[in-house]
């Protein structure tokens, strides 16, 4: 009896969510950028922003099953698009990523079979599937046989390649921040990166979408290694 | 230390702390019935408390996702009771850690509970006790030590938990991200510092636990080490 009691006492305790924490997933290349900036939003609105980060296409499965996330920031619109559409409201996009080739000084070094690539898993990421595009390319043909090493999302592939001895990675410009070559965009589908409000009832989520989406949020996002969205 | 490593430490000892509690009072009746149980019905069950142990937590987190989703079996009827979703939230997280968790706290006890002298018992009923007095007076004193080591087990186990909490979990600061979570995030993000202090944490914890456990059973002078867990 007394166990139950303290059972029932430990449930009640267990944290839930202080009022006012706003909850967003956010798709993994552009957690750093929100984990720099979400002071001057907590500063100006009194809410906390708690981030909880992965691929998109997890995020996406997370949300699909019941996640309680206010807000969705991904890394590609027809995510958040198809999340809109079962909401009966729209995405927005809120930056333009940047694929960038890390370890080589040129872009074929992505022809020699001889040098390890890691990049996030494609498919559940969107940087993932615009880095299999790339390699798929005639060009690059010659390195099919190379070693892949895929991670979960964009941050592993960034750490498998930074710890693990990987030689090369492709990955957002915003992980690395003055690296990398530069990848031409017209090589793979743009990443327009869409964001959709998840709990329309929230004001402070709508409030944050606004703040994103300002024009000095949006500078310092470009700042952050991002083009302006079209 | 971070806010965010502070409210993983909070959560994963409120985890630890629930998910042994509801297995000592689950696993207790459940080991005594197994350690009475003859037959292929005991044996089944004791195989399905057991599986845990070798299954891959994503074996366990695949399914739990699919019952506790907002259209599961068991994700429609909590919501229906509690009118909040199951998945992704804490109690999802106490329910999958006590299955994980089971065998951990169920095969000490049942070990203890078959060592427990049935002439002791009979002894006991000749006297005119009824069964659950039986039990409160022969049996729990007797197994004193293994209650002990079963919750240890089971709360060290659940601390150690990764795979299921990741699957039914998410990674939500405050709510789901318990400590082995926050470790993934830190690794993934280049935090080596943050990742060094807990995962160093962990190591000292997991290590003094069942230190303390050893240390006491060796000045006991009981050798049999009965209470290992055995797949």
């Amino acid at each position: 009896m007394r166990l139950a009691v303290l059972i029932v006492l430990l449930v009640l305790v267990a944290p839930a969510t202080p009022a006012g924490t706003l909850r967003v997933a956010v798709a993994a290349n552009f957690k750093p950028v929100l984990e720099a900036l979400n002071a001057d939003f907590e500063q100006r609105w009194g809410h906390h922003v708690s981030l909880s980060s992965a691929s998109t296409g997890v995020l996406y499965n997370q949300i699909s099953h019941g996640a309680p996330f206010d807000l969705f920031l991904a890394a590609d619109a027809e995510t958040p698009r198809r999340l809109a559409v079962e909401r009966a409201t729209s995405s927005i996009c809120y930056a333009r990523g940047q694929l960038v080739l890390v370890g080589a000084d040129s872009l074929s070094a992505l022809a020699d079979p001889g040098l390890a690539l890691a990049l996030a898993n494609p498919a559940t990421a969107p940087y993932g599937r615009a880095a299999a595009a790339v390699i798929e390319r005639p060009e690059f043909s010659a390195g099919r046989s190379r070693k892949l090493v895929r991670g979960n999302n964009v941050a592993q592939a960034y750490q498998l390649w930074y710890s693990g001895g990987i030689d090369l990675a492709l990955l957002p410009r915003s992980l690395v921040p003055g690296q990398g070559i530069p990848v031409p965009a017209n090589w793979h589908q743009p990443l327009d990166q869409h964001a959709v409000l998840l709990n329309q009832d929230s004001a402070p989520a709508r409030a944050y979408l606004d703040w994103l989406r300002s024009d000095t949020v949006q500078n310092l996002i470009v700042q952050a290694g991002y083009d302006h969205c079209p | 230390m971070s806010p965010d490593v502070l409210d993983a430490i909070t959560l994963t000892v409120a985890l630890a702390s629930t998910t042994t509690l509801l297995l000592l009072l689950l696993g207790t009746p459940l080991a005594w019935w197994l350690s009475r149980q003859r037959g292929n019905l005991g044996a089944l069950l004791e195989a399905l408390v057991a599986t845990p142990l070798i299954l891959p937590p994503t074996v366990l987190g695949f399914y739990l996702l699919l019952m506790f989703a907002p259209d599961g079996a068991l994700g429609q009827a909590w919501q229906a009771i509690t009118g909040r979703p199951l998945a992704f939230s804490f109690s999802a997280l106490v329910i999958g850690s006590v299955i994980y968790s089971l065998p951990f706290v169920v095969q000490p006890l049942q070990t203890a509970f078959q060592k427990v002298p049935r002439d002791l018992l009979q002894a006991a009923a000749t006297l005119g006790a009824p069964p659950w007095d039986q039990f409160r007076s022969v049996v729990v004193p007797l197994s004193r030590r293994s209650f002990l080591v079963a919750a240890a087990l089971g709360f060290a186990h659940t601390v150690g938990e990764f795979g299921v909490v990741l699957m039914i979990g998410g990674n939500i600061p405050g709510e789901t991200q318990v400590l082995s979570i926050a470790l993934y995030d830190q690794v993934e993000s280049l935090q080596f510092a943050e990742a060094h202090r807990l995962a160093a944490g962990l190591v000292l914890f997991s290590l003094g636990l069942l230190f303390l456990l050893y240390r006491d059973d060796r000045t006991r002078g009981d050798h049999r080490h009965h209470w290992r867990v055995q797949a």
